[in-house]
């Protein structure tokens, strides 16, 4: 009996992300890296101050160095113009703050699985 | 008046704030970060300093998610009044309940002193009972407090007297060396256009009793009182 309970809780919520056409019953899933860097227009002082320790590290070439996040994460999704609209509005809700920040990403598909 | 000081995970500034709220008389609601529904009754709701959620990602970024803010924010379109102090003032940002950000301080330290904050606007729920220009002496402590906005935005709330409170010299002067954190235009406190919703990342929780070196956080308390109408012995 607990078997089969505990089955059911498995299998239940799996439901509810097949693809709403029966068509696309495909799912891919893609591997996206997150680059995440303030504005331009505000003053990185982590960066400045990293820039300053590879001057004074005898090391003048470098300038222009700014300190960001990265953040890389799996999406499924049914194609990568999908995993790609998901992943802008994860960055515009929680990822990044445009008010100060920046962001590009990259993304890979890394496995092809088909749904049950 | 009947305040509400919410709690989540990470909050270290809640019992001052509930404190701070009874000290002046009034009676305290303590709400916790998965509430979804607020006592009826409630004149003001705190949100606390800490680090809500470790400060993971971006300070509040992840308490502005909690069940209770969709409430907060309830509150607050419907003309509640609402204090973020220090992390509460960065949630009230991720929320978008008041404009601009708060970055990693200019000097990248964090920085735990009394500072002197000028009194810019006192038309307001939170700073009625001041006289313009006046200074309070109130504690800040925090690593991420530089107040930043695009030029349009930060020009938008000179221009409408937004801002509530700037750190400035003993004797009232806006100077970079009063400045602890590099915020543009030495702002410390802003309100939202409706004036209802404050931020201030100093600690006016923190300088309520004389005892503790200062009592001028009492302001923000008794304007409030005033505001709803309500004395305060």
């Amino acid at each position: 009996m607990t078997r089969l309970t505990r089955e059911i809780r498995i299998r239940s919520p799996c439901k509810s992300y097949r693809p709403e056409s029966p068509l696309s019953t495909t799912m891919k899933t893609f591997t996206a890296n997150i680059t995440v860097t303030l504005r331009r227009a505000i003053l990185d002082v982590q960066g400045k101050a990293v820039e300053n320790a590879l001057h004074s590290l005898h090391m003048p070439g470098f300038s222009d160095v700014r300190i960001g996040k990265h953040i890389e994460l799996s999406i499924q999704a049914t194609d990568a113009e999908a995993a790609s609209a998901q992943l802008r509005e994860a960055c515009d809700k929680l990822l990044t703050n445009p008010v100060m920040e920046d962001y590009h990403f990259t993304l890979n598909e890394t496995a092809a699985v088909e749904a049950a | 008046m009947n305040i509400g000081v919410v709690t989540f995970p990470g909050s270290n500034c809640d019992a001052d704030a509930r404190h701070a709220s009874a000290l002046t008389g009034n009676t305290v609601h303590s709400l916790w970060h998965k509430d979804t529904a607020l006592p009826s009754g409630l004149d003001v709701i705190i949100l606390p300093g800490g680090f809500s959620y470790g400060d993971y990602l971006r300070t509040g970024a992840i308490a502005r998610f909690s069940p209770i803010m969709t409430e907060v924010v309830r509150f607050a379109n419907a003309g509640g009044l609402v204090f973020g102090i220090c992390n509460g003032f960065q949630i009230l940002c991720e929320a978008g309940l008041l404009p601009g950000a708060l970055i990693r301080n200019q000097n990248l330290s964090f920085v735990c002193k009394d500072v002197f904050l000028r009194v810019e606007n006192t038309d307001t729920p939170f700073t009625n009972i001041c006289s313009p220009g006046q200074v309070l002496r109130v504690p800040v402590a925090h690593g991420e407090g530089r107040y930043t906005a695009s030029a349009d935005v930060i020009k938008g709330l000179e221009d409408s007297a937004q801002v509530l409170y700037r750190y400035v010299t003993p004797d009232g002067q806006v100077t970079d060396e009063a400045n602890p954190n590099g915020s543009l235009n030495n702002i410390a406190g802003v309100t939202n256009a409706a004036r209802n919703v404050m931020g201030l990342m100093p600690h006016p929780e923190r300088a309520c009793e004389l005892l503790l070196g200062s009592d001028d956080g009492l302001t923000v308390f008794l304007s409030l009182a005033r505001h709803c109408n309500v004395g305060v012995a």
